[in-house]
């Protein structure tokens, strides 16, 4: 294995870009003076020390800025004026920077370009990628001739100015393999490779355009591209973690090939992602879309902290955002200041806010989940089942809680209150009512007690009675949220004077939130649902219990309520109620209160017959994004030094300043906003950074080749005028339309130029950024199955569904969750052989074949692949169990039933896996191979042949 | 000198910053730092190690010379009890079935305690052996004999109180899956000296995986080349090392020839270096089909190795992974990784029980480690192996109440307060105890040591400074050692 050698390609660069910097007359800050910053100065004038306040991140802190010491850092046109100058030209060892006995001094040339600048008016313009792009003028050069269009403009220019020349065009048949395996992923048949050749020899540009047009309107497409997106979110079909159970989310990897088959446009497929659920009437489509970032981890070990968990879900997608569609290593940014890119503590925090409010919990379940129909036919008729029964749920609570708010409430005083086991309750006479709370150490499975005297009740009905659950400590819950609570039965009973237990039955509850925990107006009643704060409580909760008929308590009896909670928090934490009082009202309305024949009772039951519908239709589930309700948002604090368990100060949803002067924000954004500003007209980053990515899927190597950093630590882009060129056509021109991009991508000649490397042109340029010779890439892993089972004829082309369990070398599978089975199906299954997008993918036992070829787990946004050249891969393509099939199967098809002379099915399989026909040199030594396994029966002689041609070089590049 | 000398020497030096800023700052995630690193001639000052551009796991030197040149980790996967092996605790018998004092319990957190349960006294005699005096009780009587040329730390501390996070936080410094593991980290630094075997491999025993599975031996962000290769005592040793049926090796090496020349070929036509490389790891896939069942094959070893071991051939245990892990460091190896399962002693079934299956773990791994650290020695390896025992955390000084019942079983349930862990070999000062917990052993009252401490002191030991073996990703330069301020323990360095 090798890497490829950056380091030459670099200093090839660095020379030409220097050709530039002489003729330019000014000094360019971004260019000449902030690499200067970086390197001698940002460590301890930056973003994570600010020594004297002066931080060279932020202009504010610099141009016209004083800094401790009194002095003007930067005073422009001013060098003498400047302190920066003074400091770093002084021979004084205690006033010269950087101190001399830590860091070497600046050179010369260093000094005279600060001065130059400072003199020149220190122009502080910011860092390429923040500034958005703008529209470049196309150069003509000397190779116009051979030039398809304005990306060829591009490449050549630089080829030009560099003294070399563009490669002439790839051969026919293997140029419609690179095509191929580029946009579909998916090598040519033979009878394409026919046709292509045929028409190509007629007219070569009408036939390219015509197989690229063909190829990207196969579902293949969305397969192949898929790949690259799963990756940067992270996408897997188990929780990772603890027990890494199995997660049901594969709707969404259909939701992207759809999406990239349909050529959703890029703003869109980006703001359902990020806020589907936010948009007006979402479809089932635009939910399952915010599964996006539910693919994060959650740990589901006994004992964890849903919470400490659920942070980190937030966090995780937080940096997702911004290394997906930012490039940005936002991620800088939690602890302190970023240390190179102008993005602030607190800003980090501010985004942090808009993941901060979403239902999901960390919980074993993955709630909420929005049901998927099988049939596509059905996605209207569930989606208006989920709005219509959202909307009837939302309005019973709604009148529900009109009544809870106009009711007048007689806290209650005389209660006394115990458990059912070693927990002590105390009690404490407040004002309005009399406050129920725990001491010492709360058992498991407590049941709550409350006994209320009829002295204070007597004669006056009970309509209603009103629960109100806190925190124990409930001051300091608002920072860090406690253990909460889950009732999971409640029974009453009136005990009259005798001893007598009459029970009391409930007929409607009104909880304060309509759908959190779990199921959006969950009942509590004997053998209910539950309703409580799961799995975290840090404000009031609220809940009204409504009985069947009025209770009327006489002077001696008494109230008894028995608050059932079982549930321990993962583990054995008891999610007991600690804290709470009780009030009741008399108000008659109660009595009304969805009884038969009111609005209301009609509407409960209507619900009940569209949630049975629901539930009826066929079909999956899919974890989803959703907002908690106003009153109960969670808020957001800072984490002080980036550590979770230590609060600062609160802070609200917003956009970090430098990359929101050009676009509007409004003072408090929600996740839509944030989703619409991704895409919005001027924004820097979005639209190079997707252009960027497809390059790079295209041609082996971004223009920016750091595809994971745009910030200023970065690499810079090898053609920026090509960027900003390919940014604005993409979003403006082809208004998003990424099969519109990689089209004019795939059909200029640079891509299309052959990859033939010449030993001086290698040592120029071993990386091939400047692209004097066409891509030469290894199959990604996936490539790799997949190409094997496309030639041998083996390949499912079924799209979408489950995952899949291929073959599996035996022993690897041990999961921990021991009912997480893998069960490979038969060989005439052809689910044994679907793509290998569709393998289930787990996280704590990666596909081994995916693994050894550089395929990620997937426990984080993955913005790049490095490619390694291993023997461990040898073995797989030589030894794995469906490498061998494909094998077996090709050497059937093309040595064992072939009829043709050897030489003619020699040539033809070999063009099967490589795109030309094996010549005669090549066809000789196939030959010598036969001579000396003759004596095997033609079963293995097949197989050996197909694995010789299914493990060439050519096979494995394209 | 010319002007334009001049100019051009003006013009490099401005270059070569610029390199070094675009790939060496403190905050890119620029995976180039790894290309750069393997292109460089010279070193760098930020430490990152620099293989060959054919071969990414060619040994190479760490930051300085190193006393441990390879590594064997011995994992008891679900955190054997401190308590019952080697952190003699008296006091702890006197409080034995007492209340527990609240004050243990106040803001700790517990994965199955309820409530107040009682003190456990250690379940077995202690007593001090060699020269040392090292305390170790009845049940290890082979360990007891090597204990001079052990070290003990017995204050390590985690904040980690469930296993797959506690596992992780061992292995690789974070709680969560994604990072390199420490045999990745090794092998990125320092390579392997014998191609024909993986350089970090991974041994199970205890009939389960661990519970987290390959994200204990990943390579994370670190490239895949560097992730743990299992080895296995069924099946392949190596996935796919053998070949498909009734493909014998002769008639592979006939394939393999023409592949070869078929290649050959296709570097002349195409000119692409990556070809002649592919080529290269072909012949090595093919050696090593040779080399990793021989190296796995201990049918072979004398009999009184395997008397000394307790090896049975074919089997799937302790025993044998400990031979494995000599015969695999003999060849060259950097980094042998094996997990046992099973020391999860809640006292909730028989297998997990002080009183019951704690003590068959330790009559199976007794045995065998004491004659590791024999066996090494006698072949002199010993010198500059390094030898690790570890669980994930400790076990809590009272008795597990699962329920807030007596449970007929005894156990003792997570403590991340305190965990014993031992090092031999590679340079560690022998026959030290580090550290001193409280008079229960709950927590660290002497010299606690955090695991980015524990990390710092490996890596010292095989030639690393901690801070230096970083990797960019997320926008940090990533360690093992993480963010916070690690310090290498001075005392258990000979």
């Amino acid at each position: 294995m090798r890497f490829s050698p950056y380091i030459q390609r670099l200093c090839l660069l660095a020379i030409a870009s220097l050709h530039g910097h002489q003729t330019s007359a000014e000094v360019d800050f971004a260019r000449d003076i902030q690499p200067i910053l970086n390197e001698s100065c940002v460590e301890c004038h930056g973003g994570v020390k600010a020594a004297g306040n002066i931080s060279f991140i932020y202009e504010e802190s610099v141009i016209n800025f004083e800094g401790k010491s009194g002095y003007t850092v930067v005073t422009p046109g001013d060098a003498k004026e400047s302190e920066i100058y003074f400091r770093i030209t002084t021979d004084d060892e205690d006033d010269r920077m950087p101190p001399p006995d830590e860091h070497e001094s600046l050179t010369a040339d260093e000094v005279a370009l600060i001065k130059r600048w400072i003199e020149e008016g220190a122009q502080w313009n910011g860092h390429w990628a923040f500034e958005p792009p703008s529209k470049p003028k196309t150069p003509t050069t000397i190779y116009d001739e051979q030039a398809k269009g304005a990306i060829d403009s591009f490449i050549f220019d630089r080829l030009e100015k560099e003294g070399l020349q563009p490669s002439p065009v790839e051969a026919p048949g293997r140029l419609l393999r690179r095509i191929n395996l580029g946009l579909t992923g998916l090598p040519p048949t033979l009878e394409e490779l026919d046709k292509f050749e045929a028409a190509y020899a007629k007219t070569p540009k009408k036939a390219i355009e015509a197989a690229v047009d063909e190829l990207l309107s196969r579902p293949a497409f969305g397969e192949r591209w898929a790949t690259m997106w799963l990756d940067l979110i992270r996408y897997a079909d188990s929780g990772g973690l603890g027990l890494d159970q199995k997660r049901t989310i594969w709707a969404y990897r259909d939701w992207v090939v759809k999406a990239f088959n349909d050529d959703l446009p890029f703003d869109q497929f980006t703001i359902k992602q990020l806020a589907g659920d936010l948009l007006p009437q979402p479809t089932i489509e635009d939910l399952v879309a915010t599964a996006a970032q539910r693919n994060t981890q959650t740990n589901n070990e006994g004992g964890t902290d849903d919470e400490q968990f659920r942070m980190e879900a937030v966090v995780d997608r937080v940096n997702t955002t911004w290394q997906a569609w930012g490039s940005i290593t936002f991620s800088c940014a939690q602890c302190h200041d970023h240390p190179y890119d102008p993005i602030r503590n607190v800003e980090y925090y501010r985004f942090m806010d808009f993941y901060n409010n979403s239902a999901d919990s960390d919980l074993w379940d993955d709630e909420p989940l929005v049901k998927v129909p099988d049939e596509q036919e059905r996605y209207a008729e569930a989606t208006e089942l989920r709005r219509s029964t959202l909307q009837a749920k939302e309005s019973l609570w709604e009148s529900g809680i009109h009544l809870r708010d106009t009711t007048d409430w007689r806290g209650l005083k005389e209660i006394t209150v115990s458990s059912n086991n070693s927990t002590q309750y105390e009690v404490i006479e407040k004002p309005v009512y009399t406050e129920f709370f725990t001491v010492g150490t709360v058992e498991t499975e407590t049941h709550t007690l409350i006994d209320i005297a009829g002295t204070e009740l007597a004669n006056d009905p009970i309509t209603a009675l009103g629960l109100t659950v806190l925190p124990h400590a409930p001051e300091t819950a608002v920072h860090s949220p406690e253990w909460g609570f889950v009732i999971d039965d409640l029974e009453a009973w009136v005990v009259n004077k005798e001893g007598e237990r009459i029970p009391i039955r409930f007929r409607a509850n009104v909880p304060d939130a309509p759908w959190i925990p779990t199921d959006p107006l969950a009942t509590v009643e004997p053998n209910g649902k539950n309703w409580g704060a799961d799995s975290r409580i840090h404000y009031a909760r609220q809940l009204v219990l409504i009985p069947n008929s009025p209770i009327n308590l006489q002077e001696g009896s008494h109230l008894s309520i028995h608050i059932h909670c079982n549930k321990t928090g993962h583990g054995s934490h008891p999610m007991a109620i600690q804290r709470g009082h009780v009030a009741s009202s008399s108000d008659p309305r109660w009595n009304q209160f969805e009884t038969k024949g009111t609005a209301e009772f009609k509407l409960r039951q209507k619900l009940t017959d569209m949630l049975c519908k629901l539930s009826d239709i066929p079909g999956t589930t899919v974890p989803i994004m959703q907002s908690r309700p106003a009153h109960i948002a969670r808020p957001t604090h800072i984490f002080e030094r980036g550590n979770p368990m230590e609060k600062g100060d609160l802070v609200v949803a917003g956009l970090p300043a430098t990359l929101t002067k050009s676009a509007p924000s409004t003072d408090s954004p929600d996740r839509l906003e944030m989703a619409s500003w991704w895409v919005s007209k001027n924004h820097p980053l979005t639209s190079r950074v997707f252009v960027n990515r497809l390059w790079k899927q295209l041609f082996g190597v971004g223009i920016v080749p750091t595809l994971e950093d745009f910030g200023s630590s970065g690499d810079k882009p090898t053609h920026p005028e090509l960027l900003d060129y390919l940014a604005i056509r993409f979003q403006e021109d082809y208004d998003w339309s990424m099969k519109a991009i990689i089209r004019e991508i795939v059909l200029s000649h640079s891509y299309q130029q052959s990859s033939r490397v010449t030993a001086e042109l290698l040592d120029r340029d071993p990386d091939n950024r400047l692209l004097a010779r066409g891509p030469r890439q290894r199959l990604t892993a996936e490539m790799v199955r997949d190409q094997a089972l496309a030639v041998s004829g083996l390949l499912s082309n079924k799209v979408g569904g489950p995952p899949v369990h291929p073959p599996l070398p035996e022993g690897v599978w041990q999961p921990f969750d021991s009912r997480d089975k893998w069960l490979t199906p038969p060989p005439e299954d052809e689910n044994r052989y679907r793509r290998s997008l569709y393998t289930y993918m787990k996280r704590s036992i990666p596909f081994p074949t995916f693994a050894t070829f550089d395929a990620p787990s997937r426990e984080f946004c993955n913005p790049r692949r490095l490619t390694s050249n291993t023997p461990l891969q040898a073995l797989v393509t030589l030894n794995e169990e469906t490498f061998v099939d494909s094998a077996k199967k090709f050497g059937q098809r093309f040595v064992v039933e072939d009829t043709d002379t050897l030489e003619k099915k020699l040539a033809q399989a070999h063009r099967l896996v490589t795109g030309r026909p094996a010549d005669s040199e090549r066809l000789e030594e196939l030959n010598r191979l036969f001579e000396t396994i003759k004596d095997q029966s033609p079963e293995h002689v097949g197989t050996v042949v197909a694995q010789v041609l299914l493990n060439l070089d050519e096979t494995l590049t394209y | 000198m010319n002007i334009e000398t001049l100019l051009n020497e003006a013009r490099l030096r401005s270059l070569e910053r610029e390199t070094r800023r675009q790939f060496l700052s403190r905050c890119t995630t620029g995976l180039g730092a790894l290309f750069l690193a393997n292109q460089l001639g010279a070193s760098t000052t930020h430490g990152l190690p620099q293989h060959d551009a054919s071969n990414p796991l060619n040994a190479i030197q760490p930051h300085f010379p190193a006393t441990a040149k390879r590594v064997i980790y011995l994992h008891m996967i679900g955190a054997p009890s401190q308590l019952e092996l080697f952190d003699y605790k008296p006091d702890l018998e006197r409080l034995d079935g007492q209340p527990c004092p609240q004050s243990f319990l106040e803001g700790k957190n517990f994965a199955f305690i309820q409530v107040t349960p009682n003190m456990l006294g250690p379940q077995f005699p202690f007593q001090q052996h060699g020269n040392t005096g090292a305390w170790v009780s009845d049940r290890l009587p082979h360990f007891s004999k090597v204990v001079d040329d052990v070290s003990f730390i017995k204050t390590l501390q985690t904040d980690q109180f469930n296993h797959g996070p506690a596992q992780l936080m061992v292995h690789s410094g974070q709680a969560r899956i994604g990072h390199p593991s420490i045999g990745s980290w090794v092998t990125w630094g320092m390579g392997t000296e014998n191609s024909d075997l993986p350089g970090f491999v991974v041994l199970l025993s205890g009939g389960r995986q661990p519970r987290v599975g390959k994200a204990l031996w990943s390579s994370g962000f670190l490239p895949s080349v560097y992730q743990g290769v299992q080895c296995r005592s069924h099946g392949d040793p190596v996935l796919n090392v053998a070949n498909p049926t009734g493909i014998s090796r002769d008639l592979r090496r006939s394939a393999l020839d023409t592949l070869k020349t078929l290649n050959q070929q296709t570097h002349d036509e195409y000119g692409d270096p990556e070809t002649l490389t592919r080529i290269a790891q072909y012949e090595m896939a093919f050696r090593m089909q040779m080399a990793v069942p021989n190296a796995m094959d201990i049918e072979k070893e004398p009999a009184h190795i395997h008397e000394l071991y307790g090896t049975e051939p074919g089997k799937e245990s302790f025993a044998n992974n400990c031979l494995l892990a000599r015969r695999l460091v003999e060849r060259g190896v950097r980094f042998v990784q094996l997990f046992d399962w099973g020391w999860d002693s809640h006292g909730a079934d028989k297998n997990e029980a002080l009183n019951a299956g704690f003590m068959s773990k330790c009559v199976e791994t007794d045995k065998p480690m004491a004659a590791l650290l024999l066996d090494l020695k006698q072949r002199g390896l010993l010198e500059d192996t390094l030898v690790v025992w570890s669980g994930e955390f400790g076990r809590t000084p009272m008795r597990e109440n699962r329920g807030g019942r007596e449970m007929k079983l005894i156990g003792r349930d997570h403590n991340p307060g305190a965990f014993t862990a031992w090092m031999a070999g590679g340079g560690v000062k022998p026959g030290i105890s580090y550290g001193e917990t409280d008079e229960v052993g709950y927590g660290a009252a002497v010299n606690p040591v955090p695991l980015e401490d524990y990390h710092a002191t490996l890596l010292h030991l095989l030639g690393f400074n901690h801070k230096q073996l970083n990797y960019p990703f997320q926008g940090l330069d990533q360690r093992l050692t993480g963010v916070k301020n690690a310090k290498v323990i001075q005392e258990l360095i000979a």
